[in-house]
């Protein structure tokens, strides 16, 4: 394939777990929200991640917008290490790199007016004049199902679809290449989700956008993604083209993420996930899953598998499964 | 796709944005009360002297504590002297000093409490830096400062100001740090707006509604204190009128003649009321969503 649009190698974020003392002393040990996470975003490409809450799928998306300054690894963009780069030095960058937020509302100033709301990216990047930025508003307003009469309300004043519309519209403006998308449906009802989605993709054709889509709901990434990446406790187990990674899936907790999707047609094959996510300190040794996983063996709490291509195109982190057997 | 907007309706955008900003003013009559009366108070203690010509020092000791009276509409203090003019005189310097104490505190408050909000390291220092200062008493700090500056309205202003700009610091702080966390920030971070920007356009909006009510507060605190130090001798010297000096020297003949307090304390209650109407109905209008929706 070609090369990558985005690529995330061995991104690390770590928080620190203080004593009872609090922050009088050293941190007793480190919380690793991401560890040794890596994923390829290549142009045009939908590319889903999933996982449970608090994985750190959300953190994954943050740091390659900035918003978290991850503890090691590298982000590049085009040529940019994102990682290493100051902020005068993200800022033209920022142009082609966008976020749209879970919760959409919290994310549009209250103060401001759509039209204004929808001006100040334009206006951050010194794009255009008074007269074409309010030209570009009315445009992207339509683009996304919205319309002039809506210039001059509040987002406050907006229904919940029509606020995340206003979100993507805010992504969208200064023509981004990539979007990162945290949950961008998961706060709406199931009607509203299927119109922001379509959208989403018609969007992606037209304006040839990457997305990066982070989300807990399965069927949501399983109609939006070309591939999906599927996160646990800070790092990717299994990576696959999505259909690949439906027909057949291959790290343990990805078939009990896909059994543990309500299905009334059909039986469970698998128990329901039990136990917490664990938290991953420094001194948490072995796979990922083994707390959980059903076969875990004594290999898998003494040594993490490493994320291995065993078909084209479909990597899994798991003992089990070796690339010699290619079944 | 793209319709470039004509000249005239571009225009006409602009004139609807006006027109609902009319709209909301009008749509808060607290703060057109306030603004009105408080306007009256600053406009009367401005012309009336000015066109009255009565000295407010003259002494008529033969007229002295005579009750309200066409001549003397607030009747005379124990000196004899014009009750009404001197109310007026003395509310030009109250308003002075409380108008300055409040501005300056607010725009030193305000630059502190917001940059402390923002950037840790200097948090740490400006945030020390006004906990030892809220740490002493206020009136304590003034009267110290006076000592070392020495009387004189300025001085007053000087000495008021350092004793409030470490409250308004506070409040500001406080609810910057709150807008700080707000995910629109973060938009704003991920749309590459600069931290000067952040800081000023989206912070310092969320900030205005606790300063206007701090504002008031400290106006009518300042007015207050002015007069406490007044009464010890470390504010304005004596023959000069303030609405602090008018009534401490009334203290000692109100129960025989209740007008000398009466009218001074009258002032200064409508003054700081109008003022708190003021803080109010401005901070109505300037949040969208208590504004907007009464309209509807």
């Amino acid at each position: 394939m070609s090369t990558p649009l985005l690529e995330v190698k061995d991104l690390q974020k770590r928080y620190p777990i203080y004593g009872p003392l609090g922050k009088l002393f050293r941190p007793k040990t480190y919380m690793n929200a991401v560890s040794g996470m890596s994923l390829q975003l290549y142009e045009g490409e939908t590319y889903g991640l999933v996982g449970e809450s608090g994985c750190g799928k959300t953190t994954t998306g943050r740091a390659i917008l900035g918003l978290v300054k991850p503890d090691g690894g590298e982000i590049w963009y085009r040529g940019h290490d994102l990682t290493k780069l100051s902020d005068q030095e993200f800022r033209p960058l920022r142009r082609e790199l966008q976020l749209v937020f879970q919760d959409p509302l919290s994310s549009l100033n209250p103060r401001q007016r759509i039209g204004a709301l929808l001006e100040e990216p334009l206006i951050v990047q010194g794009m255009g004049d008074a007269e074409s930025r309010r030209a570009q508003v009315m445009d992207i307003l339509e683009k996304v199902g919205l319309s002039e009469e809506h210039y001059f309300r509040y987002p406050h004043e907006l229904s919940g679809g029509q606020v995340q519309r206003l979100g993507i519209a805010r992504a969208l403006i200064i023509g981004p290449r990539l979007i990162v998308c945290d949950e961008p449906v998961s706060a709406l009802d199931v009607s509203i989700q299927a119109q922001i989605l379509n959208m989403l993709t018609r969007l992606q054709r037209e304006m040839n956008l990457s997305l990066l889509f982070i989300s807990h709901d399965i069927g949501v990434v399983r109609y939006l993604s070309h591939r999906i990446g599927v996160m646990y406790l800070g790092s990717l187990v299994e990576e696959a083209a999505t259909d690949a990674l439906f027909a057949q899936p291959l790290h343990p907790y990805t078939q009990a993420l896909f059994a543990s999707v309500p299905d009334l047609a059909k039986q469970r094959r698998h128990p329901a996930l039990e136990g917490e996510l664990p938290v991953r300190t420094d001194e948490f040794q072995g796979c990922v899953f083994h707390t959980r996983c059903p076969y875990a063996t004594e290999e898998c709490r003494r040594s993490a598998p490493a994320l291995r291509e065993v078909q084209s195109g479909h990597k899994v982190a798991c003992h089990r499964s070796s690339p010699a057997s290619g079944d | 796709m793209s319709k470039p907007l004509s000249r005239a309706a571009s225009a006409a955008i602009l004139q609807e944005q006006r027109q609902i900003r009319r709209e909301r003013l009008l749509s808060t009559p607290g703060l057109l009360v306030g603004l009105v009366v408080f306007a009256l108070i600053v406009l009367a203690a401005l012309v009336i002297p000015a066109v009255s010509g009565v000295d407010p020092n003259e002494m008529t000791v033969s007229l002295r504590l005579s009750p309200p009276s066409p001549e003397h509409p607030f009747g005379t203090d124990e000196f004899g002297r014009d009750l009404f003019t001197r109310v007026l005189h003395g509310a030009r310097v109250s308003l002075a000093v409380g108008g300055s104490v409040a501005l300056l505190s607010c725009l030193l408050g305000t630059v502190i409490g917001i940059y402390a909000s923002y950037f840790k390291a200097l948090d740490q220092v400006l945030m020390r830096i006004c906990d030892g200062l809220i740490a002493i008493p206020g009136i304590l700090l003034a009267i110290a400062l006076m000592a070392a500056l020495g009387a004189g309205s300025w001085n007053v202003v000087l000495a008021l100001t350092i004793v409030y700009t470490p409250s308004v610091a506070r409040v500001v702080r406080s609810s910057a740090l709150v807008t700080k966390a707000q995910t629109y920030v973060e938009a704003a971070k991920v749309q590459g707006a600069t931290n000067r920007r952040i800081l000023w356009k989206l912070i310092l909006p969320s900030v205005i509604s606790p300063l206007t009510v701090q504002a008031s507060f400290i106006f009518a605190q300042a007015i207050i204190s002015e007069a406490s130090l007044s009464f010890l001798g470390a504010g304005i010297p004596a023959p000069a009128a303030s609405w602090g000096n008018i009534l401490q020297a009334s203290r000692a003949v109100f129960s025989r003649a209740p007008w000398t307090v009466l009218f001074p304390g009258a002032a200064v209650v409508l003054c700081v009321l109008s003022l708190n109407l003021l803080g109010d109905g401005l901070r109505d209008y300037l949040d969208p969503r208590t504004g907007g929706r009464r309209k509807k």
